[in-house]
């Protein structure tokens, strides 16, 4: 099978071998960064789980002890449930957009082997992102649904078909941000900790959609990732609340921020090949 | 001549028009001119160029680690990364973890290469030790025996034989030059000394490229530089 790429026939068995290829060099930087990253020493790689758990479990109490809902038990809110959802999946983008952005420097001396690429590097960082958080939330969604701080789950399928979406959503994400510093010369780098924050405040981390005056939740909707929180929740949460999501723009949102993270980064490995 | 395998026939590495310029302070610099080179399989090439002549450039164009600023290079055989490159070794990492990163991405099992590693760099038991407890000579001795873990048809080549003290630079000389005289090889040094097993001679000079008939004439050249 041949297939016509900018006036280029290649051959679909290149192609497999070129995949092959990038999945071995993307493997091997993970399990590199596992390493520098967490150490053999002690507890080494479960530190990718425990970081979070840690940190999550801490915010969950303090928020349950001091929930709005006390002694007013006809009026609801599961606010555990809420923080849990909201801090987990938003942190995915948040968490990997920062890291991919030391990326390049951290593994500047790898590029002497012509294999390894930017996006492998970049990849690598984002997928052991994903990895551990996603783990993370399982783990902990057993845990607090069993001890009954957080609700059981409503629907299944919107949790995994939420968590899909925003994981969906980091990759591209990423991508975007660490494309944009590279070509800014790593300026977005300096002030990139108080737009996440921002952003990760804004995307409803603590809040639904439903909570927000009726004139402001087209605006707040424009984030794909306040869709992909809305499903989540509302696989945890069913009646409790009423869901504003639309999987379509989710989707097309997922696939335009994509490409467009696939060209940045395309444009700044030129721009690192010339330095 | 060793009679050639035909499949190593149609291998040949091929610069055209290869051009490098660097931004610098008041307009282009270029560090490469217009280089136009053919390396079949089985040719050694030696490139002589003064220091700043834009060696390490050349070496790392036809290595894939930058881009030339216009021309193409064409790979067409398995072409190493610049040998015994220190760099990419980060301090957490064991001489072991080095290992198993380049057999993975090369896709070459790692297992059967601990022995080798282990007993040609030397390290001893600081194999499963980080790199940062290392000292100079471990590591370059580290990085060179990585470099010859994985087997390729093309040796780049950069200023060599720095690694180590004298008798284990005859370890490497036997190791790459006696072992594997049938590959290629490219060579950039500003020693005529490291060109010994060379056939072919270039120097390279203001980013421009002259090849000559023998080592005499290129030899002759330099000197006058």
């Amino acid at each position: 099978m041949k297939i016509l790429v900018r006036n280029k026939i290649i051959n679909f068995n290149d192609f497999i071998t070129a995949l092959k290829t990038q999945i071995r060099v993307i493997y091997a930087l993970i399990l590199r960064e596992i390493i520098t990253r967490y150490g053999r020493e002690n507890l080494g790689f479960l530190w990718l789980f425990l970081e979070p758990v840690i940190f999550v479990a801490g915010v969950v109490i303090l928020f349950t002890k001091f929930r709005a809902d006390r002694g007013a038990a006809h009026f609801f809110i599961p606010i555990a449930t809420i923080i849990f959802t909201g801090w987990l999946s938003n942190k995915l983008w948040m968490t990997s957009s920062s890291r991919v952005m030391t990326a390049i420097e951290a593994n500047i001396g790898l590029f002497y082997h012509r294999l390894v690429r930017p996006l492998d590097v970049y990849f690598a960082r984002i997928i052991l992102e994903i990895v551990a958080l996603t783990g993370t939330f399982m783990i902990l969604s057993v845990i607090l649904v069993s001890i009954h701080i957080i609700n059981s789950p409503a629907s299944y399928f919107h949790i995994v078909s939420g968590w899909y979406l925003m994981a969906w959503f980091t990759i591209a994400f990423s991508l975007i941000i660490s494309g944009l510093n590279t070509l800014t010369n790593n300026i977005l780098q300096r002030i990139w900790s108080p737009i996440n924050l921002g952003l990760f405040i804004a995307s409803g981390t603590f809040f639904l959609v439903e909570w927000i005056p009726p004139q402001f939740r087209p605006y707040i909707l424009l984030l794909p990732q306040v869709h992909n929180l809305e499903m989540i929740r509302y696989g945890f949460l069913g009646n409790y609340m009423h869901p504003y999501y639309n999987v379509m723009y989710s989707v097309c949102a997922n696939i335009f921020l994509m490409l467009l993270g696939l060209m940045l980064v395309k444009l700044s490995a030129k721009k690192l090949e010339i330095e | 001549m060793a009679d050639l395998n035909s499949s190593n026939n149609n291998k040949f590495i091929k610069l055209e028009g290869v051009s490098k310029k660097f931004k610098i302070k008041g307009g282009d610099f270029f560090a490469l001119k217009n280089i136009n080179l053919h390396v079949n399989y089985g040719d050694r090439v030696g490139i002589l160029g003064r220091n700043g002549a834009g060696k390490t450039t050349l070496i790392k164009i036809i290595g894939g680690v930058t881009q030339p600023s216009s021309g193409n290079v064409v790979r067409q055989m398995k072409v190493s990364w610049p040998l015994a490159f220190q760099g990419g070794f980060q301090g957490s990492l064991t001489g072991l973890d080095n290992l198993k990163f380049i057999c993975r991405i090369y896709g070459v099992p790692w297992k059967e290469k601990i022995d080798f590693v282990q007993d040609f760099a030397e390290l001893g038991k600081f194999f499963y030790e980080p790199v940062k407890t290392y000292s100079a000579g471990m590591r370059a001795r580290l990085a060179f025996a990585l470099s010859i873990v994985i087997e390729f048809d093309c040796y780049l080549i950069d200023e060599v034989m720095v690694v180590g003290d004298e008798r284990f630079r005859k370890k490497c000389e036997k190791e790459l030059f006696e072992k594997r005289i049938d590959r290629t090889f490219i060579i950039a040094s500003h020693q005529p000394s490291n060109l010994k097993y060379c056939n072919r001679f270039f120097v390279l000079n203001n980013g421009e490229l002259i090849e000559f008939e023998n080592f005499n004439k290129a030899w002759e050249f330099y000197k006058t530089l």
